[in-house]
């Protein structure tokens, strides 16, 4: 009995789906008339694309030491000293693995992948006996080595080889940008991460080398452009050689060439330290600015966080905070998004030590919560150690840091921690 | 011990050749034990194996696992020569760099062009240390490779944890 029921019921089902399927069929048969496919429109994608998506799944763990730690309990650092001590050992191994491969370069000249990967190989030593042509000068530039672009240079010279105005200004860029010195292969990164912490306040004097190459190439320069005089000014600003620098802005003025918007950014930014009191770096501010706009110039963010750079050394007076937001407001209008570090300099101008209580974190909180931020700017890096110690020593309010905290952990955003100093301080 | 063992497999064997070239026809069976990769019983039962030496090679792929793991010996697969060659010198390397620190096996993982070296090594230096070696080693191989290395490593407080019996 049991059976058959269940077959009747089954058989009652059945003719109810036909019955159904019918409606339905008929039902689509006739929308299908009217629809249509719509090919989506190809999206091109990039080669990591797909990788982002995937990482995009997983978050970060915040139990788990870096991934750059070994996961074991033995080799997973306790402290912060223990962090540094590790990363810094690592890195050390790995430098004495390139001083073995340095040593023994005729070892490792094996070409065992291909296409041959040159950062495998071992680099090339140049010596005073040593052929060179402008090939080895343009690739020391792109590679960034700088005593060697030095050593090819006057190689080059000493034989009367004619080097491109091409080529020599880019080798002007590259020296004006590092000083002439040698900087830290971009591999060690450990190192630039534990390092950069002290380096701040040794930036703010001087600290460009009078006389080295990079000015002996300018004044070899024939009839320089205002390529050549931004470079060399924006290097010189850049290592606190203002006078010079000074002068050679207005050298170019007189011969009526129009500079970089970088350029102007760079001089902005060392206006307190070619005037004395607030009222003559304000008037040099607005003239550079009028400057630039006599001279067809677009600002661009630069701009806006070089002249709030210039605003926060101004002391904490009324004036200055006003004509932040003023400027605020400006570039807003001309569409120039303020990145974390103009955030950084209003917090600083508004949140002095002495002074009284601004809340102005809240107002800014609101522009920029729940937003993923890239780092535009070098300071973008010091926003969230201060805006974290405005909430503690200034405000001291627990609810606000919890928000800077949210934020600092939302997408990407702790990319811009900084460095390891930033991070422990924080 | 398995020096004189093949020593005297040797001298076994010249004295059955010299038996076979006087009676000419023998009929005792073929003696065809395996004896590769199993460890015999000692006397007083206190040599230490651990669980990859504990099981013969039988085992592979039942209780224990490959040491090298990459598609060279697949069909199609390229540079089987060179990757057994590589591997060799990855152990040597290895063993040499990281001196009396690793108790087990050095299993050696290709990926694409991924090289991730894994393995268990004791306590008896610093951390400290161990990340220098850490660095050093990923750094030099990746030079005489040429492609990433990756340490995949395990610590144990000393070489008596990774015992299994002792036979």
């Amino acid at each position: 009995m049991n059976i058959s029921s269940a077959l009747l019921k089954r058989s009652k089902n059945v003719t109810q789906t036909k019955y159904i399927s019918r409606i339905v069929s008929h039902k689509s048969f006739s929308t299908d008339i009217n629809e249509k496919i719509e090919i989506p429109k190809r999206i091109p994608r990039g080669p990591t694309d797909i990788l982002r998506a995937l990482e995009s799944t997983i978050t970060r763990d915040p139990t788990a030491a870096h991934y750059k730690y070994h996961d074991d309990p033995f080799l997973i650092p306790m402290s912060n000293v223990g962090k540094r001590t590790f990363a810094m050992a690592q890195e050390s191994g790995r430098k004495a693995a390139h001083w073995i491969r340095q040593e023994h370069a005729d070892l490792f000249n094996h070409r065992e992948a291909d296409p041959v990967i040159k950062a495998f190989l071992p680099r090339v030593v140049y010596n005073e006996k040593s052929e060179v042509t402008e090939d080895d000068l343009k690739r020391v530039i792109t590679d960034v080595q700088i005593s060697d672009a030095h050593l090819v240079y006057s190689l080059l010279k000493d034989k009367g080889i004619e080097v491109s105005q091409e080529t020599q200004q880019k080798l002007l860029e590259l020296l004006c940008y590092f000083n002439s010195e040698d900087t830290l292969s971009e591999e060690f990164i450990e190192e630039r991460w534990f390092r950069q912490s002290s380096s701040f306040k040794e930036r703010q004097r001087k600290t460009w080398k009078d006389g080295n190459l990079a000015e002996e190439i300018f004044i070899s320069i024939e009839n320089p452009t205002a390529a050549t005089y931004s470079a060399i000014i924006q290097g010189m600003s850049k290592y606190f050689q203002v006078e010079r620098a000074w002068q050679l802005f207005e050298e170019a003025q007189q011969k009526g060439l129009v500079l970089s918007t970088n350029t102007y950014n760079s001089l902005l930014r060392v206006v307190n330290f070619l005037k004395e009191s607030y009222d003559m770096r304000w008037s040099l501010v607005v003239n550079l600015l009028t400057d630039m706009n006599k001279a067809g110039l677009k600002p661009n963010l630069g701009t806006l966080n070089s002249v709030l750079y210039a605003l926060s050394t101004m002391g904490g007076g009324k004036d200055a905070k006003e004509v932040v937001l003023q400027i605020l407001r400006e570039f807003k209008d001309i569409g120039i998004e303020p990145s974390l570090a103009s955030w950084y300099y209003v917090l600083i101008t508004y949140c002095k030590e002495r002074g009284p209580t601004s809340t102005i974190l809240y107002d800014i909180m609101a522009q920029i919560e729940n937003k993923e931020h890239k780092i535009k700017d070098l300071i973008d890096t010091y926003f969230f150690v201060t805006a974290m110690d405005v909430c503690r020593n200034h405000l001291n309010d627990i609810d606000l840091a919890k928000r800077v905290d949210k934020l600092l952990h939302f997408g990407n955003n702790y990319d811009l921690i900084g460095d390891s100093y930033k991070e422990s301080i924080y | 011990m398995t020096m004189s063992y093949i020593l005297k497999n040797i001298v076994f064997n010249n004295v059955r050749i010299q038996w076979n070239a006087s009676r000419i026809l023998h009929t005792s069976p073929v003696c065809c034990k395996s004896q590769a990769g199993r460890y015999r019983i000692t006397p007083k039962k206190d040599f230490p194996l651990t669980y990859e030496m504990a099981n013969p090679p039988h085992q592979i792929a039942h209780r224990k696992s490959w040491n090298s793991w990459n598609t060279t010996n697949i069909e199609g697969g390229l540079r089987s020569s060179e990757t057994a060659v590589e591997d060799v010198f990855i152990r040597k390397f290895m063993t040499g760099t990281w001196h009396n620190l690793f108790v087990s096996e050095i299993i050696i993982k290709r990926q694409h062009n991924i090289i991730r070296i894994a393995g268990i090594i004791q306590r008896s230096v610093g951390a400290r240390k161990m990340y220098f070696l850490i660095g050093y080693s990923e750094e030099l191989l990746s030079f005489w490779l040429q492609c990433p290395v990756k340490l995949e490593l395990q610590t144990v407080p000393d070489r008596k944890s990774v015992v299994f019996k002792y036979i």
